[in-house]
């Protein structure tokens, strides 16, 4: 490749990159900035004043920290069970012959088709009658029954990458189903297993319908409700706004760079072949 | 004999479907019971919310004479394939440079970078557009630098000839990074040669990216064209938060027009009857994946 090409290569990537970026950019910018100065004339791409207090107006409130409590209760209690779930389900998938397997797979695929208006009515009606209206239990339930559809396809993608011989010599060593899925089939899952614990806690984090029908009090209602009722209040305080989506958003950006690696041998196992 | 023989294979067929039973179950619960009681509800007249009447196929005909009702089918369709295309042709102008012989400290730097939309809650993402849409947010200012003084003044999300392609500019900056990834990850598994050759004939960038790079792409195409014609028909987060449907219905899509009328007329048999329409046209959509999934299983 010529020095001219690689060049081209080079500029495109920044110049495109940046213009994707500039959403980002603008909420660190408004977050570190004096309310006045949000819509400030003439433009000022960096705050006028660099300042704390749009955190602190959101660290003071203590709604908002129960938010991210309740977050975080939520999202990782749906990702530990879709994780087991999907695991042992990818491994069955991939790894058993039975009757009855076609349909089941056919099943899973098409409860990753449902709308979830279709899904929120009958929810909301059910966790009413059982008394789960306004409980992690409620939303709990909701996110996995997203998650896991998705997350037993890509596990059982990934454990099929697995060489069956291992499970034959493990078989011939006299290992039972449970001990070479233990001892043979998760070690070398782990980046499945990241995969579809990033992917689980991403879409139990930012969901946002369902926190709203089956969830009525700031004791249980997750972040991203904290957010949309910012967004609707009438006069908003766009760099305390900007500054809780900057709050909400770190945690998952971190938690992806450090696992991105896993991540991508996870999500493509299956698909690129 | 023969009945121990039956609990023998009872025995033999319950361990082999152990491992997916807990997740089955988990999902039969959470997907099955629901289904079935839409169906039912939709059948149904909530008029009287305590005591629903049997009303046969009443809901269904009010929907398909509601101008409303094709007002946001029209409106998701045009969401949907507008995000999937123009998220498509993003996604593959960044995998293809991403895919070029480039430093790879700096692709894996890039990569995550460009990863970022994805990770943005749909919430943050409504607000940052917001702010940014606004009568006198970034975009307007900018427009008013470059010298479109009667652009500058445009409420983008409070008039119904903008407010569609705002929302929908928004979500495809949600969408593309995935497209990206897994077009990227396909890349990856091209043969050089194939390049090499095509370029020993003097084929040029335009040549070997139709000829070579998207054939060899197609599977992948495919399976993300699907996917995402699936979550975005069924979006509703953004167009929810940035315009509530508004202004005048011009970003009425089915989920907000179908949550409109479970929630704010509680009208659950017209809400059941439209949602099991929307389900219906994604399970025709996706009738494709679903096969290219199963037939995975003949290997």
């Amino acid at each position: 490749m010529n020095k001219k090409h690689k060049y081209t290569v080079y500029l495109s990537l920044l110049v495109l990159g940046s213009i994707v970026m500039i959403p980002i950019f603008w909420m660190i910018s408004i977050a570190f900035r004096t309310n006045p100065t949000v819509f400030s004339n003439p433009l000022k791409l960096l705050p006028p004043t660099f300042t704390l207090d749009a955190f602190s107006t959101v660290f003071k409130n203590k709604d908002l920290i129960q938010l991210f409590v309740n977050s975080y209760i939520i999202a990782l209690s749906v990702t530990f069970i879709c994780i087991i779930a999907a695991a042992m389900a990818g491994y069955g998938f991939s790894r058993f012959q039975f009757k009855g397997k076609k349909t089941a797979l056919i099943y899973i695929l098409i409860t990753q088709m449902f709308p979830m208006v279709l899904l929120v009515i009958p929810y909301f009606l059910f966790i009413t009658n059982v008394g789960l209206y306004n409980t992690y239990y409620a939303l709990i339930l909701a996110y996995t029954s997203f998650a896991l559809p998705f997350s037993i396809m890509m596990m059982r993608d990934f454990i099929s990458t697995i060489p069956k011989e291992l499970d034959e010599a493990a078989k011939i060593d006299g290992c039972g189903p449970l001990k070479t899925f233990f001892y043979i089939i998760l070690p070398p899952s782990l980046p499945g297993l990241i995969a579809t614990g990033v992917y689980t806690f991403i879409l139990a984090w930012n969901e946002f319908l369902f926190a709203v029908v089956l969830t009525n009090s700031i004791s249980v209602r997750p972040l991203t409700i904290g957010i949309g009722m910012l967004i609707g209040e009438f006069t908003t305080e766009w760099n305390a706004l900007m500054a809780l989506s900057f709050m909400a958003s770190a945690p998952l950006i971190i938690v992806f760079l450090f696992v991105q690696k896993y991540f991508l041998q996870g999500l493509t196992a299956g698909s690129v072949k | 004999m023969d009945n121990k023989n039956v609990a023998n294979q009872l025995t033999e067929y319950f361990k082999k479907i152990s491992f997916i039973l807990p997740a089955l179950i988990l999902l039969l619960l959470l997907t099955a019971y629901p289904l079935y009681q839409v169906i039912l509800m939709s059948f149904y007249d909530y008029t009287d919310k305590s005591n629903p009447v049997f009303s046969g196929l009443t809901n269904y005909m009010d929907f398909i004479v509601d101008p409303l009702f094709w007002n946001a089918l029209k409106n998701t369709l045009i969401f949907t394939i507008v995000s999937v295309v123009m998220g498509l042709v993003i996604g593959l102008t960044f995998a293809l440079l991403l895919n070029q012989p480039i430093n790879t400290k700096f692709r894996a730097v890039f990569r995550a970078l460009l990863m970022f939309p994805w990770l943005t809650s749909t919430t943050v993402i409504a607000a940052i557009f917001m702010l940014m849409l606004n009568p006198f947010g970034l975009v307007n200012k900018i427009l008013g630098g470059l010298g479109f003084m009667e652009l500058s003044q445009m409420a983008w999300l409070g008039n119904e000839k903008t407010a569609l392609m705002g929302v929908i500019i928004a979500n495809i900056w949600r969408g593309f990074p995935f497209m990206m990834l897994m077009l990227l990850a396909g890349l990856q598994t091209i043969s050089h040669d194939l390049y090499e050759a095509a370029e020993i004939d003097g084929a040029g960038f335009f040549t070997k990216l139709v000829y070579i790079t998207i054939p060899q792409l197609k599977n992948i195409i495919m399976t993300l064209v699907v996917l995402e014609f699936i979550w975005n028909f069924r979006a509703f987060d953004l167009v929810f938060l940035m315009t509530g449907g508004g202004p005048m219905d011009s970003t009425e899509i089915l989920s907000t027009y179908i949550y409109q009328s479970a929630f704010r007329t509680l009208d659950f048999g017209y809400a059941s009857a439209t949602s099991l329409f929307m389900l219906f046209v994604m399970l025709i959509i996706s009738l494709f994946y679903i096969k290219s999934s199963i037939s995975k299983e003949g290997e």
